[in-house]
């Protein structure tokens, strides 16, 4: 074994990092929680006033983007979300500049350890998505050599995929883990390590129920609020429903309206009211499960529903492939003698995972992952065991997944290009 | 084959070795290669892996006792191609005892264990023969006879390996369950995080003084931590 022991001052160093497309949680394991910061910069164009005000900076970034934010028209010049479906371009400069900058703020937040006997720099996990290209883990490593070199913070970097986090925290060694974050969905396998050839991507995730909510509100009347994405979110997290059963659901909402009218509060002045349309809020959690549903023929002529397929390897995977059978496909591509431990420890996790099921709707609403069962138990039959949990804590286990593999990856096992994983070291790799 | 890889990897030894500006000589009896770079001599052995961790480990054992005992180099390195620790003695002893660990990797070779002159390994220094062949004066006189020393050494190498190995089976036994004891209050270290409201005196290990690594929900009981802990040793 490589160590059989942890090394009792690696927990000081130990420090996690997920780059979410909305947030960035980044942090040691001795605060046990990570830190927040929203995944956004804004470049600040030349301004004599800025100047005035002892501004020297060209782009700042997570919560000091609001302090900044002017008129409309230079927000959206500016304003640089880096992350999409979990990915940054290769050649999006802007991106990677707000990303550095990011990955530094965190950093100089712990500036102070330096001081500290004995602490020779953190060593620092970072999780990205599961299909993240190559370049992604390249690109951070020469991010965090340069951050090294500004601040002798990081003493060894690595990179792990999001859902090995997941399955980390969850102190599963065997298990598939579905991530839905608001760009995509991974299934991803694990047994010991990810199985990375049966990983199966979606480019689907809260986005596309963000999309639906947006259509839902315009038919309902609301058309002016449809284009505020904060709007969109929060009607969204309130009304949107995960049918058992879509048609039933759809029937008994018609059947009796009242039972599923939702009202959502936005500001003291406004509120939305679905009436007699409360059904349409199974459309809202529905998508997320079986986009290729009927009902969605519309928005799709529309656009509203575009959602591109992924390659991996020589595969197609279509992007509005039902969640069940995307599943099933990657279980498929583990060893056998794998597939019912798998079938019996299947972890969501994910704010896409995350919708209400309230009691008085139990009948038909439910939450995601008896939905999950359901899929599986009509498509494999009841005799197969299923067992499907949420994460403990999905908006901080991928970070709690960084630390716990920075706290006892041995120090002296180095990047492993076959294995994929492994410590990139200061003074031998940046 | 497994002499062909054998050859292969003394070639990049010696061009290792080369490198550093040594020259190969005479091997010696128990060492694959022997260099020299004005008085100081370095040995290599090569390591090779039966099925049997426990009996790899004792035969690796002994023979850095031998090598103790008769101090045939200045300095002396193992070197593998692959570091499997179950079949090797904790790091640990290479670092008492002062033999060093290479690993070979193709083209390239890294220091697991950096190697000490034996003069300076605790305990050997007064033995006063390597100063006599490094600088030529004749050696000094020893005030007990010469096997007493070799059987006071002996016994010496004994009991710290013994203690290694009771340490390493107890830790062993803690990773398995709750991996990590907190440090004392003696280690306190006051270090402030910056954010003044988040600010926290952490000890040496990270966390507020009376708080321990196993209060972490998350680390728990986590069996990661010991499969973690496996990697690049299998």
């Amino acid at each position: 074994m490589a160590g059989t022991t942890l090394d009792p001052r690696r927990a000081l160093s130990a420090y996690g990092e997920d780059y979410g497309t909305r947030y960035f949680k980044y942090g040691p394991l001795m605060e046990r929680k990570p830190r927040i910061m929203e995944s956004v910069g804004l470049f600040l164009e030349e301004s004599h006033l800025l100047k005035m005000y002892g501004v020297e900076k060209q782009l700042v970034v997570g919560d000091e983007v609001k302090k900044f934010l002017g008129a409309k028209s230079t927000v959206a010049r500016n304003l640089v979300y880096p992350l999409t479906d979990g990915e940054v371009k290769r050649d999006d400069e802007r991106g990677w500049a707000v990303i550095a900058e990011l990955t530094k703020k965190g950093f100089d937040q712990f500036g102070e350890l330096k001081e500290k006997e004995g602490f020779d720099g953190f060593y620092v996990t970072a999780a990205l998505s599961a299909i993240a290209p190559e370049y992604m883990s390249e690109k951070l490593l020469s991010i965090h050599g340069r951050v090294d070199r500004e601040t002798g913070l990081i003493k060894a970097f690595t990179v792990i995929p999001q859902p090995l986090a997941v399955a980390i925290a969850e102190k599963e060694i065997s298990c598939v883990v579905i991530e839905s974050g608001h760009g995509n969905t991974q299934i991803t396998p694990i047994h010991t390590y990810p199985l990375r050839e049966a990983v199966v991507a979606l480019y689907r995730g809260g986005a596309e129920a963000d999309a639906i909510s947006a259509e839902v509100l315009k038919d309902l009347g609301y058309g002016d609020l449809a284009s505020d994405e904060a709007v969109v979110r929060k009607f969204k997290e309130e009304a949107g429903l995960i049918p058992a059963d879509f048609n039933t659901a759809v029937k008994k909402a018609k059947e009796d309206p009242e039972r599923f009218r939702c009202k959502v509060r936005l500001s003291a002045l406004t509120e939305i009211d679905m009436e007699d349309k409360g059904w349409l809020r199974f459309l809202i959690g529905e998508v997320v499960f079986n986009p290729s549903h009927e009902v969605y023929e519309s928005y799709r002529k529309r656009g509203v529903l575009n959602i591109r397929d992924a390659r991996l390897g020589d595969e197609t995977i279509e992007g509005s492939l039902p969640l069940d059978e995307a599943i099933v496909r990657s279980i498929r591509k583990t060893p056998t003698s794998l597939h019912d431990t798998l079938l019996s420890k299947m972890i969501l996790s994910g704010g896409n995972f995350q919708w209400k099921a309230p009691e008085n709707l139990r009948d038909v609403a439910v939450p995601s992952p008896v939905k999950v069962k359901r899929l599986l138990t009509e498509r494999l039959g009841s005799t197969i065991s299923v067992d499907v949990r949420l994460t403990q804590d999905p908006q901080f286990s991928v970070w709690k997944g960084c630390v716990v593999w920075s706290l006892a990856l041995p120090d002296n096992y180095l990047w492993n290009e076959r294995r994929g994983e492994g410590w990139f070291k200061r003074g031998v790799h940046f | 084959m497994v002499q062909e890889r054998r050859s292969l990897l003394i070639d990049f030894l010696r061009k290792y070795f080369q490198e550093k500006g040594y020259s190969e000589t005479t091997p010696l009896e128990g060492l694959d290669l022997v260099f020299a770079s004005g008085r100081r001599t370095v040995g290599v052995k090569l390591l090779s892996y039966s099925s049997n961790p426990v009996k790899d480990q004792k035969a690796i054992r002994s023979f850095m006792y031998r090598l103790l005992r008769e101090k045939p180099c200045d300095e002396i390195f193992f070197a593998t191609e692959e570091i499997r620790y179950s079949h090797l003695p904790r790091f640990e002893e290479f670092k008492e005892s002062g033999i060093g660990l290479l690993k070979v990797l193709e083209g390239r070779i890294e220091v697991a264990v950096p190697a000490r002159p034996f003069e300076d390994v605790s305990g050997l220094t007064e033995r006063g023969r390597l100063p006599a062949i490094r600088d030529g004066t004749p050696a000094t006189v020893l005030s007990f006879p010469e096997e007493i020393l070799y059987k006071e050494l002996e016994r010496k190498v004994v009991e710290l390996i013994e203690q290694k190995i009771t340490e390493h089976l107890t830790r062993k036994v803690q990773a398995t369950t709750i991996p990590l004891e907190v440090s004392s209050e003696s280690q306190v270290a006051k270090s402030k995080v910056q954010n003044g409201d988040r600010g926290r005196d952490y000890t040496d290990s990270g966390f507020r003084e009376g708080t321990a690594l196993q209060d972490v929900d998350f680390l728990k009981g986590n069996p990661w931590l010991v499969e973690l802990m496996k990697r690049g040793g299998e």
